[in-house]
């Protein structure tokens, strides 16, 4: 689904924020992205929603080489992806019902009668069936994530791409926004998911890509947030449990 | 900031209107000027009556004719004792009628005046052909001049206004700059984001547009009025039919340069 081969970026004045990535993440895959601040988590998933360009080596996402494609050809690529980001992202003047049907409106799908039934089923997935009305600064940020979720998913993406979406939330909602997406790669939809919470790493014992200064230096399957393993190949299986402090 | 929008384009619009008021004055009075050129054909005293009535014939088709009038010996003394007026005994000294028929040729355009005046001379029936050779000359000289200068100064006018009407929706787009952005992010294409900011900066530029009619339409005439007095060396004159042409040629501006602005100013953000 996710193939980066030997990617590298460069960003002008030489900073390099990735050097010599290859990492593959399956379909149906549920993967975290961990890492400080400035590792170059969001440069990587900014390479797969094409939002930058590899400075050297291939990106496929869904057996499409990202760095090939035309600019006319972006916005459709787009449309099989899913993106939440740590800041919501709402449009403050549309209601949680345009809000969420905004994309669909994007690529064409004007009739009511279509969207509708979709959002009532998403809203109902993320637990807010009565607030479509509503405006997301009449919501808390963990109903707001939850209603970018919605947003993220109306268009049935193949890849949901969530870029620290508890950063801003409290433990418990954190909580509950990682549980619904974990609904929703059960329902089949791949899901990279970059974060600081440790906590919630450790507990769900999920695939762990952990950057450092540009360079993976973990792969763990089941891993945890920390670990005091030494730099693995890509791709491979922990050799050894990790010992984290599961909450 | 849409309020700054239309007031920075009625504006621009204005000055612009302004201009092209002048311009338009000033070029109705160069018309002018330039279709009272003559040239007049003197015709031998030994010329064929039928020859003099071809030649005049052949004029009256000539493309570049305006219309052609016949002068008599007799009207030609007639126009010299009225121009002569107190004077006019003096011609009693003189036998006969000296003065030569002449055709007086009006020309639509100055500038076929030399051409026109070669070709007569080759006439048989024409003894001598008189134009202005100076007057049409420097007319020409000072007609094309300012035609060219206020071409050039209503380029640059307009240059000047769709640059402040880039900025100012700039600014405007800037504030909604994260919806292009999550536009783009779901897909959307770039002409799907661009449309309606086209169409908004379209409107805007209308809204400016109709307030710069407004006001145009109500200054037009005691601005000239205003302007001829300062200007006492241009020669303006008022034509009726230039302003509901400049008011069309105002709305059609502010939609141009409003939809191109918000074209320009969107593309920096498509690109980011």
């Amino acid at each position: 689904m996710i193939v980066l081969q030997g990617v590298s970026k460069v960003y002008p004045g030489n900073i390099k924020a990735l050097e010599d990535v290859s990492i593959e993440i399956p379909e149906r895959e549920f993967a975290f992205l961990v890492g400080p601040s400035g590792a170059g988590k969001s440069t990587f998933t900014k390479l797969l929603i094409r939002d930058e360009i590899a400075t050297n080596g291939r990106v496929f996402v869904n057996n499409q080489e990202v760095g090939r494609l035309k600019r006319g050809q972006i916005p459709y690529f787009r449309r099989k992806i899913g993106v939440v980001f740590q800041d919501f992202k709402l449009l403050p003047y549309k209601t949680v019902r345009e809000n969420v049907a905004f994309p669909l409106q994007v690529h064409g799908v004007l009739d009511w009668k279509v969207i509708q039934p979709r959002i009532d089923s998403l809203m109902e997935l993320v637990g807010l069936p009565d607030c479509q009305a509503r405006f997301p600064d009449q919501l808390s940020g963990g109903e707001q994530q939850r209603v970018a979720i919605a947003r993220a998913l109306i268009h049935s993406p193949l890849i949901l791409i969530a870029d620290e979406p508890t950063g801003n939330l409290d433990p418990n909602t954190a909580w509950e926004i990682v549980q619904l997406l974990i609904k929703i790669n059960s329902y089949g939809t791949t899901i990279l998911m970059a974060t600081h919470n440790r906590e919630i790493v450790d507990m769900l014992r999920r695939r762990v890509i952990h950057i450092e200064h540009g360079h993976i230096v973990r792969d763990e399957h089941e891993g945890a947030y920390d670990s005091g393993s030494e730099k693995l190949e890509t791709g491979s299986e922990a050799p050894r449990p990790t010992v984290a402090a599961v909450t | 900031m849409s309020t700054f929008s239309v007031t920075t384009t009625a504006v621009m619009l204005l000055m612009l209107g302004c201009f092209l008021v002048v311009i338009a004055s000033l070029n109705v009075t160069l018309r002018a000027l330039e279709t009272k050129i003559d040239v007049v054909a003197y015709i031998k005293d030994t010329a064929d009556p039928a020859g003099v009535q071809n030649l005049r014939d052949s004029l009256g088709k000539n493309a570049d004719v305006a219309s052609v009038s016949y002068v008599s010996k007799d009207d030609a003394l007639a126009r010299m004792k009225q121009t002569l007026g107190d004077k006019a005994q003096l011609l009693a000294q003189v036998k006969g009628n000296p003065l030569p028929a002449s055709l007086e040729i009006r020309l639509k355009f100055a500038n076929s005046a030399p051409a026109l005046a070669d070709e007569l001379k080759h006439e048989a029936v024409v003894e001598d052909v008189d134009y202005k050779r100076d007057v049409v000359d420097r007319l020409l000289a000072i007609t094309g001049f300012l035609r060219l200068a206020g071409t050039v100064i209503v380029l640059g006018l307009a240059a000047i206004a769709l640059f402040i009407i880039v900025n100012t929706t700039r600014i405007a787009m800037y504030a909604r700059r994260q919806e292009i952005e999550i536009m783009k992010l779901v897909g959307a294409t770039d002409w799907f984001v661009r449309w309606p900011f086209i169409f908004e900066g379209m409107f805007l530029g209308l809204l400016g547009g109709l307030a710069t009619v407004a006001l145009v339409a109500l200054g037009y005439q005691p601005m000239l009025q205003r302007i001829a007095g300062l200007l006492t060396f241009l020669p303006l004159a008022f034509d009726p039919q230039f302003l509901p042409r400049l008011l069309l040629l105002l709305f059609g501006a502010g939609m141009l340069f409003g939809g191109l602005g918000s074209y320009i100013s969107v593309r920096r953000f498509l690109d980011a």
